[in-house]
């Protein structure tokens, strides 16, 4: 039994189900996630998060932002501040995000804490185009 | 007497006003759901939040400014919730006046009280009371997104951390059920930790961390933070649209009434008007027969 929890402040997207593999985008780079690995928690960075679901050959996506990973030999919880599937991607939405992000980026001068935002609305339009790309 | 023209026309009016404070009602209930709905989907994402907290203060012995309660309270900021629109019964003068109430209450221990307003309301009410607050956050308009509570942790939490105010408090209607709303105070900043919360869990000891705890739990404190703004906003949404339901419903049968007794009114006039009109022309009739 390994199983998956996603959880964000707006819903509850993933319960109870049972995988065979995540791969989370952690703190220190991306991470794959077998059953049994020993008790971790790790902070999420903004990324894609896959997982196969046990006795299914296709492998779910997702557009994850900020978040923590807890990690236990029987379950994984993810908790995560934003949340998006590829259906619910509109990518020229995401280009228009990417592009303002990065004009920002260049043009103005920011405060850390616009900084840190900006390279974040950034980093999560690049995400969802890779997502709905692949 | 009023007469007959007089009366119909305050009984169409009153029908109207009844149409528009129905449909008011039905839209608050539809609002209502929504914000409940967004109140329970939060639930599981805040337990385990908060689990995880207090699990690794409590097995790591980490601290961190944002948890640490300060011996004398000196200044504190009141972030006062309010809505953008009325019509909603005694939801926004309930918080005003619990507001008022406070700094009247507090105003000699305490060193400064600034207050920032969410919701036009309460701004506009203390914008005539010339009370300036730092800052007013409205056009709540659309739903409550957690963006934007995250927009308004974020200013809360800078403030706390460069040491302007030793406490952040929050008031705000909590939401028991549709008809009845309670005011709350809250204390946001410092975070009270419940070590007791830890009892239960499989928490493993030698839980392997990335990167360090107290980093980890500065970023959970932040977005529990978060949370528990989004938590107030989202329950003074729903407050206030089960106040405005509430006020419409009263308003409603308020209009209902009304309306029976202009009918009784209306009627008796016209039973009247012909009374006389009768008893006139059968008094002519004598008349010419005699």
């Amino acid at each position: 039994m390994f199983k998956l929890n996603v959880l964000t402040p707006e819903r509850k997207a993933v319960f109870d189900q049972e995988i065979t593999k995540v791969t989370v985008p952690a703190h220190s780079g991306e991470m794959t996630i077998l059953p049994g690995h020993s008790p971790l928690i790790t902070t999420l960075g903004t990324g894609i998060l896959k997982y196969k679901i046990k006795g299914q050959e296709k492998t779910y996506k997702a557009v994850i932002s900020w978040g923590y990973c807890e990690v236990s030999p029987e379950t994984v919880n993810v908790l995560a501040e934003f949340m998006q599937t590829p259906e619910e991607v509109v990518e020229e939405t995401a280009k228009n995000h990417l592009q303002n992000a990065e004009k920002k980026l260049i043009t103005e001068v920011l405060n850390d804490a616009d900084y840190v935002a900006t390279m974040n609305e950034a980093d999560k339009a690049r995400a969802a185009i890779n997502l709905v790309k692949h | 007497m009023a007469n007959l023209k007089e009366i119909r026309i305050r009984i169409d009016s009153t029908k109207n006003t009844q149409q528009i404070t129905k449909a008011m009602k039905l839209v608050s209930a539809a609002k209502l759901r929504k914000a409940q709905h967004n109140i329970t989907n939060m639930r599981p994402y805040a337990v385990t939040l908060k689990g995880v907290i207090a699990n690794i203060a409590a097995t790591q012995k980490v601290t961190h400014p944002l948890m640490t309660k300060k011996e004398n309270v000196k200044s504190v900021l009141l972030v006062v919730l309010t809505s953008d629109r009325g019509l909603c019964g005694g939801f926004n003068s309930s918080i005003i006046k619990f507001a008022e109430k406070y700094y009247a209450d507090h105003k000699a221990g305490l060193e400064k009280i600034d207050f920032i307003f969410v919701g036009k309301r309460g701004s506009d009410y203390f914008a005539r009371k010339n009370v300036k607050g730092l800052e007013s956050i409205t056009k709540l308009d659309k739903d409550i997104s957690y963006d934007l509570a995250h927009g308004v942790a974020e200013k809360l939490i800078n403030r706390f951390m460069d040491g302007s105010y030793d406490e952040i408090r929050l008031v705000y209607n909590e939401f028991k059920s549709a008809i009845s709303q309670k005011v709350v105070c809250e204390t946001l900043l410092p975070v009270e930790i419940e070590k007791s919360s830890f009892e239960g869990t499989n928490f493993s000891p030698d839980m392997i961390f990335d990167p360090a705890p107290e980093v980890i739990i500065e970023d959970l404190l932040k977005k529990n933070f978060n949370l528990q703004v989004y938590r107030a906003m989202s329950e003074s949404v729903a407050s206030e649209h089960g106040a405005r339901m509430t006020a419409m419903e009263n308003a409603s049968n308020n209009a209902r009434d009304m309306i029976n007794k202009l009918t009784l009114t209306y009627n008796k006039a016209r039973q009247e008007k012909i009374t006389t009109e009768l008893t006139e022309i059968v008094s002519g009739a004598e008349s010419l027969k005699g």
